[in-house]
Parts: C-alpha cells; sequence; structure tokens
C-alpha cells in the first residue's frame, strides 16, 4: 500500500527518531560520568589509600626510632647524606640499603608502583628550611603528602654508615643547626612524604 | 480508538509510549548510578572533616613532648623541680613556635601550652657492669615505698648468671599484700634441656597476682647484645613480650596488674644480672639503698617530672578542637 502523501511526514519521524536516540545515548553517557572516584590513576580511592598508607609508614617509623635515625644518617666529613647519590646531597631513586628507612619504603611504596619523594624541613633562626632527603621526581597533580613532627635533642647521635651510633649532635654539624644551646631540645625537624602512583 | 499494534498507519502512539518509557528507565538509571556514586564519595570522606590533622597532630605532639620530658629527666645537671619545670616550659615553648610555624605553612592554627606538672623520682643505674644490688651491694631490697604509681620501666641487662637455679632468677616485685613480679633465669619454668631453654637462651617470666605465669624466651645476652626489657611498653629487645602485656586467658596484663597502691617495689637476687636499669614514680619514699643525688656507678634517686599537662588548640578551615594532653611516657593503666 504506497500512499505518496506520506513522505515529509516519514522524513520528520526519521529524523527526530534519530535525534531521540542520540539524545538517549548522550544522556546513557553523562549518566556514567568521569567523577573523581573514577577508577583510574587519579583516583581519589588511590589518594586516600596513598595518604593513609604514607601516614602509617611515618607512624611506624616513628616509633621504632627509623625516622629519627634517617634524619640523623648524616655525614659530616662530606656534608651529605652517608652513600649520597653522585653530585647532590641526597638519594637519587631508591635510598640504599644502609638507609634506616629503606626497607619500610621500599615496603610501603617500592612495590606498589608508587613514587615518593622524602623532604625534611627544619628550623634555623632565619626560618623554615626543607632539605631533600629522597628524590625520585617531580610530583605529579594528584600527588598526596604526609607529614610527622620529629623532636631531636643535643644527647641524640649521628647515624653512622654501618648504621652504628655516632657523635653526640651537641659537638658536630648537621646541617640544622642547634636551635637553642641552653636547652637540651636541639631542633624540630618535619618529615614529610610527597608520593603519587605512577 | 487507536490500536496499539496494526499496520503503519497508527504507529504514531506506539512510537510516543515507547520513547516515554524509555526516557522513565535512562532518569532511573541516572538516579540509581548517581546515588552510587554519591555512596561511594561519602564512603571516601572523613567522618568529620579535617580532623584526622588534629588528632595526628595532637598525637605527635605527645610523642615529641614525651621524648622532652624524658631526655629532661635523664639530664643529670637539672636536679631541681624548679629546674625541671623550666627546662620543659622552655622547650614545649620551642616546640610551640617552631611547630606552629609548620602547622601555619599547612593551614591550621595551633596553641599548645604548659599548664602544670607532677613531681616525681626517678631510679635509675647507669653502669652497665655493675650488678642490680644496692648501693651496699645488699641482695634482696626496696627501691622505693609506698608507690602510688610507676612508669617507663626499662631493663638493659648484659648478663644473666642464675648458676643453674630458677629460684636465683633475678626478680622484680611490685607489692601490697598481693604481689606481681618480674624474674629474668637463665632457667624458665620448665627448666632446661629437652623440653626447656637452650644454654644459651633466659627466660623473661611475669608471675601475676593471682598466681597465673607466662614466660618469654629470648637470646642471652652479652656485652655487645644486650637483653633490653622495655616492662612498661610490654616488649624484650623490641618485640613484643606477651608474658608482659596478658595472661595465659589472654586477659590484658600489665606491671602491677591487679596489686593496689600504694605498693612496694623490690629487687630480688640482684647479684644475678648485670646492667642498667631505669623507672620514674610517682610519690615514693627512699632509704639509703639508693644515692640522693646522681651517681654514675651506682644506682641513685633524682627528683623527675612524672607527668605534663598541656593545653591544646586545633584550628583549620574546617574543624576547631580543644584537649587537654597529659604526657607522662611509657604509662600503664592504673
Amino acid at each position: 500500500m504506497v500512499d505518496d502523501t506520506r513522505g515529509q511526514a516519514l522524513t520528520l519521524e526519521g529524523i527526530s527518531a534519530a535525534i531521540i536516540l542520540l539524545a538517549a545515548v548522550g544522556f546513557a553517557l553523562q549518566v556514567t560520568a568521569v567523577t573523581p572516584l573514577s577508577p583510574s590513576t587519579s583516583s581519589q580511592h588511590v589518594e586516600s589509600q596513598i595518604q593513609s598508607t604514607a601516614d602509617g609508614a611515618l607512624d611506624s617509623a616513628a616509633q621504632d626510632g627509623a625516622l629519627a635515625e634517617s634524619v640523623l644518617f648524616w655525614n659530616p666529613d662530606e656534608d651529605q647524606f652517608h652513600n649520597a647519590s653522585e653530585d647532590v646531597a641526597h638519594y637519587q631513586g631508591t635510598p640504599p640499603e644502609q638507609f634506616p628507612l629503606s626497607e619500610t619504603l621500599e615496603r610501603t611504596f617500592d612495590d606498589r608502583n608508587i613514587a615518593y619523594n622524602l623532604l625534611v624541613h627544619y628550623h634555623t633562626d632565619q626560618g623554615r628550611l626543607t632539605r631533600q632527603l629522597v628524590e625520585q621526581g617531580s610530583p605529579s597533580d594528584h600527588a598526596v603528602s604526609a607529614s610527622r613532627t620529629l623532636v631531636v635533642h643535643e644527647s641524640d647521635r649521628l647515624i653512622e654508615r654501618n648504621g652504628t651510633s655516632g657523635d653526640r649532635l651537641g659537638t658536630s654539624d648537621l646541617y640544622a643547626p642547634n636551635l637553642d644551646t641552653d636547652e637540651n631540645l636541639y631542633n624540630l625537624f618535619h618529615v614529610e612524604v610527597v608520593a603519587w602512583r605512577i | 480508538m487507536a490500536h496499539l499494534s496494526g499496520n503503519g498507519r497508527e504507529r504514531g502512539q506506539l512510537l510516543l509510549v515507547g520513547v516515554l518509557v524509555l526516557a522513565a528507565m535512562f532518569i532511573v538509571l541516572a538516579l540509581v548510578v548517581n546515588s552510587a556514586v554519591f555512596a561511594e564519595n561519602l564512603a571516601t570522606r572523613e567522618d568529620v572533616p579535617g580532623s584526622e590533622e588534629a588528632v595526628e597532630y595532637r598525637a605527635e605532639l605527645v610523642d615529641g613532648i614525651g621524648e622532652i620530658v624524658v631526655a629532661i629527666n635523664e639530664d643529670e645537671n637539672v636536679t631541681s623541680q624548679s629546674e625541671l619545670e623550666n627546662h620543659t616550659q622552655n622547650e614545649i615553648a620551642m616546640v610551640r613556635s617552631r611547630g606552629g610555624l609548620s602547622q601555619a605553612i599547612s593551614g591550621a592554627v595551633v596553641e599548645v601550652s604548659y599548664r602544670n606538672a607532677t613531681p616525681g623520682h626517678r631510679i635509675a643505674q647507669e653502669n652497665a657492669s655493675r650488678n642490680l644490688t644496692d648501693r651496699n651491694a645488699t641482695e634482696d631490697w626496696t627501691l622505693a615505698e609506698d608507690v602510688t604509681s610507676v612508669r617507663n620501666v626499662g631493663f638493659q641487662l648484659r648478663d644473666v648468671d642464675t648458676g643453674g637455679n630458677f629460684s636465683r632468677g633475678f626478680e622484680m616485685t611490685v607489692s601490697n599484700g598481693t604481689t606481681w613480679s618480674l624474674s629474668v633465669s637463665e632457667e624458665g619454668l620448665t627448666g632446661v634441656g629437652a623440653d626447656g631453654l637452650g644454654a644459651d637462651e633466659v627466660a623473661v617470666t611475669v608471675e601475676t597476682g593471682t598466681g597465673d605465669q607466662a614466660e618469654c624466651v629470648r637470646d642471652k645476652p652479652n656485652a655487645t647484645s644486650p637483653l633490653t626489657i622495655d616492662v612498661t611498653g610490654g616488649t624484650v629487645d623490641g618485640e613484643p613480650c606477651h608474658a608482659l602485656n596478658r595472661q595465659a586467658d589472654t586477659t590484658p596484663m600489665w606491671l602491677g596488674a591487679g596489686v593496689g597502691d600504694p605498693y612496694d617495689i623490690e629487687f630480688d637476687n640482684g647479684g644475678s644480672v648485670n646492667g642498667t636499669y631505669s623507672m620514674v614514680v610517682e610519690n615514693a619514699s627512699f632509704d639509703a639503698s639508693l644515692h640522693s643525688t646522681y651517681n654514675e656507678s651506682e644506682p641513685y634517686v633524682m627528683d623527675a617530672l612524672y607527668d605534663v599537662d598541656l593545653s591544646y588548640a586545633y584550628q583549620n578551615h574546617a574543624v576547631a578542637y580543644e584537649d587537654t594532653l597529659r604526657v607522662a611516657p611509657g604509662e600503664v593503666p592504673p
């Protein structure tokens, strides 16, 4: 049954069906929008996880003393951390085995494909300064940071290359100055981990 | 009335209903998916946004100022209560200004200030090659009487020689009618050999007031690798020791559990072990068994701070938090 007067209506019908279909597909795509929680390397979940892991690693290292040993793993003769990478005073890439925090860092970050920078902030009379401890690159936009405050005393000792205790802080040179020679407190350190998924 | 099905001529209404149903389905789907996203979003948030930092820094302060109190107590040049308090206040002020700067950089204002301190005494021996007898070489002696609380009890033993006799084991007792005791011996509860201890092992045994006994076995110490017993922390050589923190039926237990205060602290068979020790007590009386000033070769008792109270206030964009902190490192529940 051919009706030659309905051509125009059929065309319009076809066009509107196409529009509805396209709108439906567009809407369906909108429904599953990319939110900060959508799975990707920059997901909020991943960030929260790395943040909590970093906090936990710092806390446990502070508890067993490895954190304090790490900031004191200093070679005053060469003015750098023991076994530092060439041309810099810190570690580029993975820190050497002797570094007191290396095992914690490796288990927490390296094994999970997370890159990190380790910084130590300390105080001087001029204000707060920062020294790099471990450098693994420039943090990406979704990097997270965790930090921990550490009190160090004059009676604490530098840590030697082989992990034994060396000279007392009161009598040796560290990158951070003695804030007040009248008090036993030497300086206040803030160890910061900046970590990101690679 | 048009038919819902039929030939091409009457398909308009069917198409319309179909499209409406489809549209409604998509809207429902959007709601479902979005509520899932929202639930996930909520699940990853903190209970109170921003509170984590406030509580975290509070814990860091308690740890840091705890170390300050320990260091000041151990400083042999700081002898009187007023000096102890002055140094503590000065160092807390340093932590407040320097730590405050770092917190300000991360967007928070922190106020921490000294409120008061409870005086106490520190009993210690620093001569690692001496045995644990009193200053007159008496083997069984009382360190302190009428103690209301004790914290940070630690031993570092270089030598344990009980000569094959469990009853010669070095013993620390906390007693007031009932007795809690810690002993270190070359022979454990099960004796030596066969199923007992090896020749190069020592046992740390705890007997509670109710007669419950438990032991941890560790390598025998020597001059280069001492046996470090953190009695209040519940560790031996840095590893948790179950005998120090729970009974056989897994009830939590700690130094002096089940012994009412005030109690006496005694050492028995002090001649069986060599090494150092330290503890801080509150409200105790001492006799001539200890030197009353710092002594580098024999046991002594010195003024110390038992605890320090601080007020703490933390404020950032999301949360204002205030609390009073009590710093008493290595304290066990009363």
